[in-house]
């Protein structure tokens, strides 16, 4: 569909007039041969002159340079006839364009404020996604907190019921129970989530499946005597060789010490006869205080379970974080 | 229709030293002709043109016979003729041109007993050294101007006969124009260029297909007409004298450029007088100063045509790519 713009042009286009290379050629070359003529005519002398006028060729000069002049100012004129049509078209050009631009930028407005429509509209689904992903991440924790309580429950209750661990003595076990906790369950949860608030929970757990320890306090190196004396014959090696620390650099030692107590006791308990100290327990004892510091000669069946919660815990973490 | 570009050489005698300059330049822009025309001297120099192609080694090669020219000094009055001639034109001259017609005698060293000035066999000799016959022939399409004088037989070519042709030319004799690829044998070749280029008294007539001719500027020293009738629609045309009454708009269907001495060309300006001793001029000297004048006058000339010509061809380009452009725009659909 043709609009009025349109229809304009081709209305203007039909008018241009054409200015011919000859109209042009005659204008210029016009003025160069009239300036020759002129030039003669006000060069000549006096006989020249008189020559001219007999022959006639003066006026016949005359007449050439009044035609030049004619054609020069109708060529003239066809030019400038043609330079009005070009400004007219151009005009018209411009008016298109221009209309064309206000179109543009109309459209580019409306686009502007649709886009601005689609932005709030994308910021409010924005924040409804965020509070969804964070509802989301916040059930998936709680998921993942249920899980990880129900398998550290699992680990627990197979312990209690006595299908694990059986022949070790209590701080052999609760070593084994907790270390078996951290490795299937804790370590993963506390790493992901940062969350630190299972361990109160798992301490009161396990002081609950251990009903037999006394809940006074007690001598930490006659229980770890016992963790070596009660832990039947053929078990010994086994816990022995689990809870060895030994092979541990000594970084990593500075931060269990309880672990390093009671691995060096059984170590020290299974030596030979004539090799063993005569208190494994104690000497050990002494060898932590001596090389890693921290450490109390008493100690109850909680306390004992937070350290070896902790510390085993925080060696996992660590060492899984070093890859 | 496609453009027929043509040349025209003017009539001038010694003068087309002149034409050789501006043809240089003409050359040096990629001009080349599709057709040429001439009058006497023009004619030779478009003799010279149409035989050597291309056209710029043609030009040069004008160039260098116009210096050659000079060098030989081989226009040379025979002087054994002139004294008869002296004083039949003394006696047979109007009574007006009888004090020019004198001085132009003795500025030439008049005294013999033939029918020319010259001794026509240098020039004879130098032409069909220049333009070989041959060549001519496959070149490019040549026309000359040639004027019919009076053949009545046992009458001389004389100054009464001068005289009489003058006053055929002025009471409207035209000049013939003949189409030098047409000659029937080399002679009537060399002939036809020659009787264009016969100066009455200067050289003798030539006599072709029974016809006596001499100069053709008598009646027509540019002649464009000859290519206006085979259909030329652009030409340049080289005059040789200043204030030349010649009217471009008797030919409304050319599209024409005339080149124009720009200073005084001829060595004097007393009328006549000033004309013969500058149309027989041939020394070396005033051969290079008319060759570097035409080359200067052509580029003077030329320059603002077509300096003219492009930006208007500009104008037009840019006017239709506008059109174009904003016919495109107009009919693009809405954006929104």
């Amino acid at each position: 569909m043709q609009n009025f713009a349109t229809q304009s042009l081709q209305d203007i286009q039909q008018q241009v007039p054409i200015i011919s290379d000859k109209a042009l050629v005659d204008l210029v070359n016009g003025i160069q041969v009239n300036q020759d003529l002129i030039r003669f005519r006000q060069n000549r002398g006096f006989i020249g002159r008189l020559f001219d006028g007999i022959t006639g060729s003066d006026r016949d000069r005359q007449i050439l340079t009044d035609s030049n002049f004619n054609v020069g100012m109708q060529a003239l004129h066809q030019w400038v006839l043609a330079l009005s049509d070009n400004l007219r078209i151009s005009n018209v050009a411009l008016e298109i364009t221009q209309t064309k631009l206000l179109e543009a930028r109309n459209a580019i407005r409306n686009h502007r404020q649709e886009l601005d429509l689609l932005n709030q509209i994308t910021d409010r689904l924005q924040i409804q996604l965020n509070n969804h992903e964070h509802r989301i991440h916040n059930l998936e924790q709680r998921v993942y907190r249920i899980e990880t309580i129900q398998q550290i429950g699992e680990i627990i209750a197979a312990w209690q019921s006595g299908r694990t661990y059986q022949g070790f003595h209590w701080s052999v076990q609760i070593a084994f129970v907790i270390r078996e906790i951290v490795d299937f369950a804790l370590a993963d949860y506390e790493r992901t989530t940062n969350d630190r608030q299972l361990r109160p929970k798992i301490i009161d757990q396990l002081i609950s499946a251990s009903r037999q320890i006394p809940d006074h306090a007690f001598s930490l190196v006659t229980l770890l005597n016992l963790a070596h004396q009660d832990t039947i014959e053929e078990n010994r090696e086994l816990a022995q060789a689990l809870l060895e620390v030994r092979s541990l650099p000594p970084s990593r030692l500075l931060e269990m010490p309880y672990l390093f107590t009671l691995g060096t006791t059984l170590e020290f308990a299974g030596l030979p006869e004539e090799a063993r100290p005569q208190d494994p327990a104690k000497t050990a004892f002494e060898l932590c205080r001596r090389d890693l510091g921290v450490i109390y000669p008493a100690t109850d069946k909680k306390e004992f379970i937070e350290h070896i919660i902790k510390e085993t815990a925080s060696d996992r973490l660590s060492f899984r974080n070093s890859f | 229709m496609n453009p027929k570009i043509g040349l025209v050489l003017a009539g001038g005698g010694a003068k087309g030293a002149y034409q050789a300059g501006a043809i240089k330049y003409l050359a040096e822009i990629d001009f080349v002709p599709h057709i040429i025309a001439g009058s006497s001297i023009g004619a030779l120099n478009g003799a010279v043109l149409a035989a050597n192609l291309p056209f710029r080694q043609a030009a040069d090669r004008l160039d260098l016979l116009w210096t050659d020219l000079g060098a030989a000094n081989i226009i040379q009055p025979d002087r054994g003729e002139i004294a008869q001639l002296a004083s039949y034109i003394i006696q047979t001259s109007l009574p007006t041109f009888g004090a020019w017609a004198t001085k132009l005698l003795e500025s030439i060293g008049i005294f013999s007993n033939t029918k020319s000035v010259f001794d026509p066999e240098p020039i004879e000799t130098f032409l069909r050294r220049a333009v070989d016959a041959q060549q001519l022939r496959d070149g490019i399409e040549l026309w000359v101007a040639v004027f019919p004088s009076l053949n009545i037989p046992r009458f001389r070519y004389d100054p009464a006969m001068l005289v009489i042709d003058m006053i055929r030319a002025k009471m409207g004799q035209d000049a013939h124009w003949l189409h030098v690829q047409n000659a029937n044998s080399d002679r009537q070749l060399y002939d036809i260029l020659l009787a264009s280029a016969a100066i009455p008294l200067a050289f003798p007539q030539r006599e072709i297909n029974g016809n006596i001719y001499v100069d053709g500027g008598f009646a027509d020293n540019v002649p464009l007409g000859a290519l206006a009738a085979q259909g030329c629609t652009h030409a340049i045309v080289i005059h040789l004298e200043n204030g030349a009454v010649w009217n471009r708009h008797k030919f409304p269907n050319q599209t024409v450029i005339e080149i124009r001495p720009q200073d005084p060309i001829n060595k004097s300006e007393l009328p006549l007088y000033g004309d013969a001793i500058t149309f027989l001029d041939f020394s070396r000297d005033r051969i290079e100063l008319l060759k570097q004048r035409g080359y200067a006058d052509a580029k003077a000339c030329l320059e603002p045509i077509l300096k003219t010509l492009t930006i208007e061809r500009d104008r037009k380009t840019s006017l239709n790519l506008l059109q174009v452009r904003t016919q495109q725009i107009a009919d693009d659909s809405p954006v929104y």
